[in-house]
């Protein structure tokens, strides 16, 4: 049992039926392509890599349907989500997303402090002191090499 | 050749490419030896810091980052038993038991020089193989290209991941994504949803520096409180008599090396354990036995996944086919600064060819000095926590992205692409095929498309052009071998076969 759950994780059949729901999705809008008029339109490739993602969908599902079915649906997602996204992974790509958000309204250097010091707080790497300090270490760092070596425009 | 031979020294007698060879070597060193920090992830970041430069200035960046990450892997794998790369997984087999008999130092001192004599052996292989495959491929019609990019993503998919469904599924994936925005051949939009803003397509780079930055920065949480164990570090410098007793072994893990990573698909970590699994094999009296610290378990890998480095270089320069992750985002820096690797790179121009040998050389150059000092600093580096580290690839990430077209539309596709790789990892996807996919999807679309031109779309015709040439014929023969042998029938085949003998 152990080495069923090691091949094949909870959450693997449901992100698969998302793949294979979305290679549908890529196969209905390549057949949408204009001029799909001979072999070699604009059409016809996005034909055949959207049959090839459909296919490689199907033969995963196919081949591992009854490892999948020794998980109930319910019981998979919740399993699905703790494997992919336990307390620290699902709160540090909530910050991500906020800092990313950040950016543009609260400027980039303000959003990066708040990140790099949340970011550390959370992840227990450092003190409120030690967190302030190595983020204007490393800021003002990033801010003579990227904006003079390497010629970035900050917002 | 004497214009050769000048390109080939251009970066030895400019000191600012000296020293941007000089410092990405160093960097190199340090990011492919702190695990967490890939030399994909870094040559992908760094392609969009060095976007404005002049292509030999950038080239020189990341040439140096590229052959000091291939070897900074070792340090953490015989210091920690943590590979900082996949080519450095071998070394850690008998670097970390000698660590842990107290010899880390002549450890690190064996892996450096190895991997520096491996490198010039991979960089002699390429300057003399490659004019010559270049030349060979400049016969290939647009139906052989189209099978060469079917077989640079069969092979990768196959060899890097655990299912060759997977494997085809995220190599079908990036050759997707490859075609958002407009058709190159009509102007029509394709996947674009009416769009304006993806008519452009979606910037590789940005993709790049998702999949390989953020989703690998969020694997590493899994991991975050693993705490290393510090080492003592005495000798380093191997003596000559330890180098010349092994130098057969070296020389035969280079061509292993060398080997492999001419094979489109198969990277340093193939080629590293080859070696391995070779030394292993032939070597009856080694200096421990394998497995315990022998001398011979850090030679071999070491030397092969540098020797790598130049074999690696072959089918990328010359046919436009890179070897593994870290060579096809090399070639997407190189198409972005307006070349074109192929046969063609050699006709069109080989200077270009001719610098970036000089400038591997000259990384391999600069490995040795910097390979063998400054390890007791690196040793408390590699100690940094990964709470300080993470944030700051993201934070890294995110300039890098931004840089692209000073816009913050590629940071969010990079923030997408990072959350959705991260997950696709999480159940087996390798992203490798991915970004594969994206470098070679142009070139297996556009060969197709001239490829149906050329037989008035008459699919028969398609396939007895195949079967007729000589040429098209192997190649497509290679690409049924490779997806053959990935399958179960196959194996149980050989496994038979095996037992029989």
């Amino acid at each position: 049992m152990e080495d069923k759950i090691e091949h094949n994780p909870p959450g693997e059949r449901i992100l698969l039926w998302f793949l294979f729901l979305f290679s549908i999705f890529i196969l209905v809008n390549a057949f949408r392509i204009p001029h799909l008029t001979s072999l070699s339109s604009g059409g016809a490739f996005p034909i055949f890599i959207g049959s090839v993602m459909f296919l490689c969908t199907v033969r995963i599902l196919w081949k591992n349907h009854t490892r999948y079915s020794a998980f109930k649906i319910g019981e998979e997602i919740e399993k699905g989500i703790l494997l992919v996204f336990p307390k620290t992974v699902a709160i540090f790509t909530l910050i991500v997303i906020l800092y990313i958000f950040l950016l543009h309204p609260l400027h980039f250097w303000v959003s990066s402090s708040l990140f790099l010091i949340g970011s550390f707080l959370f992840l227990r790497a450092a003190g409120i002191i030690r967190s302030l300090f190595i983020t204007a270490g490393f800021l003002t760092t990033c801010y003579f090499l990227f904006q003079y070596l390497f010629k970035v425009v900050f917002e | 050749m004497e214009q050769g031979l000048t390109y080939f020294l251009m970066s030895f007698t400019s000191l600012k490419m000296m020293s941007l060879v000089a410092l990405g070597t160093f960097c190199g060193i340090y990011i492919g030896a702190i695990p967490g920090l890939s030399v994909t992830m870094a040559v992908s970041i760094l392609i969009s810091f060095t976007f404005s430069w002049d292509v030999n200035n950038a080239l020189c960046l990341m040439g140096g980052v590229y052959c000091g990450g291939v070897y900074g892997g070792s340090r953490s794998a015989i210091l920690l038993n943590i590979p900082g790369a996949p080519a450095a997984v071998a070394t850690g087999f008998d670097g970390y038991p000698l660590a842990k008999l107290g010899e880390a130092g002549i450890a690190i001192g064996l892996a450096t020089t190895a991997s520096v004599i491996g490198g010039f052996l991979g960089i002699i292989a390429l300057a003399t193989c490659a004019p010559i495959i270049s030349n060979f491929a400049l016969m290939f019609a647009p139906r052989d290209y189209f099978l060469l990019a079917i077989m640079g993503i069969l092979l990768v998919g196959s060899l890097a991941g655990e299912s060759l469904a997977k494997g085809i599924f995220a190599g079908a994936l990036g050759v997707l994504l490859s075609m958002i925005g407009m058709d190159p051949f009509s102007g029509m939009g394709r996947f674009t949803f009416g769009s304006v803003g993806l008519m452009s397509g979606i910037h590789f780079v940005a993709i790049m520096i998702g999949v390989f930055g953020v989703s690998e920065a969020l694997v590493q949480l899994h991991d975050i409180d693993i705490k290393p164990i510090k080492q003592n570090l005495k000798k380093i410098i191997p003596s000559w008599r330890l180098l010349f007793k092994h130098l057969p072994l070296i020389i035969k893990s280079a061509l292993i090396g060398i080997w492999i990573g001419a094979l489109p698909g198969a990277g340093g970590d193939i080629a590293a354990l080859m070696a391995y699994g070779s030394a292993r094999r032939s070597i009856k009296k080694p200096s421990r036995p394998f497995g315990e610290g022998a001398y011979e378990g850090v030679i071999a890998p070491e030397t092969a996944n540098n020797a790598c480095i130049g074999g690696d270089n072959i089918p990328m320069l010359t046919l436009g086919v890179p070897g593994d992750a870290v060579t096809a985002v090399i070639l997407g820096a190189l198409y972005i600064h307006g070349l074109k690797p192929g046969p063609m790179l050699m006709v069109d121009t080989p200077h270009l060819f001719w610098f970036w040998v000089g400038t591997l050389t000259l990384a391999n150059i600069f490995l040795l000095p910097l390979g063998l000092s400054g390890i007791k600093i690196f040793a408390k580096l590699v100690e940094i926590r990964k709470g300080l580290l993470l944030p700051i690839i993201i934070m890294i990430s995110v300039i890098g992205t931004y840089a692209i077209n000073n816009s913050l539309y590629d940071v969010y596709w990079m923030l997408g692409f990072g959350v959705f790789g991260y997950i696709l990892k999480m159940y087996g996807f390798q992203m490798g095929p991915v970004v594969l996919g994206i470098i070679l999807g142009p070139l297996m679309e556009d060969n197709y498309r001239r490829a149906m031109m050329d037989v008035h779309h008459n699919i028969p015709g398609f396939f007895w052009e195949m079967i007729r040439h000589p040429l098209s014929l192997t190649l497509l023969l290679a690409n049924i071998f490779s997806v053959v042998t990935q399958t179960k029938t196959w194996t149980r085949i050989i496994g038979k076969v095996k037992k029989l003998w």
